[in-house]
């Protein structure tokens, strides 16, 4: 339980200090405009997350073994999923059914490996277990 | 035991009576939890049997409850025990 305050406290003071940071910068040196933007975004970020689950899992642990193993399942279908949409979009581009660009390819992969990670983990919460 | 509890591993299904013994303790599902270092979810899941525990849980929730693993976690379609006397020949 310490150990989880103690993660939420790290992160509360990083994002103080990145949010601290990205303020300073976008006065100081009005040119860095994206520099300042992802200090801002990524210190507001940490320090929302760090507060809120230091709300939320004040009394207990944030983890245990059943998220753990509900993740790290959630992770593998996720794989899987991944492989499957790449193949797909592999054949229907050998094919010439249908053509994108690799950066195209490449951020829709992204995207549905997150994506199904993120539903797989809510579905197999919901359920219980991973069997 | 009531159908309710029953949740399908496969060939087998399984109960708990992990209620049955907190409620002996009076302890709620919350107090459980913390005693085993899981958060309450869990021990919701594994009460309705939905929820099949590392070795290390179950001793953990035996541990607290004063129960054997096995007064706790009952799968249907179990064979029966061996005889003491085929035991002690497996043993040997």
């Amino acid at each position: 339980m310490r150990e989880t305050k103690q993660r939420n406290l790290y992160r509360i003071i990083i994002g103080a200090l990145m949010l601290m940071s990205g303020l300073i910068s976008a006065v100081f040196e009005p040119g860095g405009f994206i520099f300042s933007t992802i200090l801002i975004a990524g210190g507001s970020a940490f320090l929302a997350v760090g507060i809120l689950r230091d709300r939320q899992y004040r009394d207990g642990p944030e983890s245990d073994e059943r998220l753990k193993k509900i993740g790290a399942y959630g992770l593998s279908y996720a794989w899987l999923t991944g492989i499957l949409f790449i193949s797909a979009l592999y054949w229907l581009d050998f094919l010439g059914i249908l053509r994108m660009g690799t950066q195209r390819a490449l951020g829709l992969s992204v995207m549905v490996l997150a994506i199904s990670a993120v539903l797989y983990q809510m579905y197999l919460v919901r359920k219980g277990d991973v069997e | 035991m009531s159908s309710e509890f029953t949740y399908y591993y496969g060939w087998n299904s399984m109960q708990t009576k992990i209620k049955e013994y907190r409620t002996r303790f009076s302890m709620t599902q919350e107090d459980l939890a913390k005693k085993v270092g899981v958060r309450r979810e869990t021990i919701v899941f594994l009460e309705r049997g939905k929820y099949n525990p590392s070795l290390r849980l179950a001793h953990d929730v035996a541990r607290t409850l004063h129960a054997r693993i096995d007064d706790l976690f009952i799968f249907d379609n179990e064979p029966e025990p061996e005889s003491p006397e085929i035991r002690e020949i497996l043993v040997d």
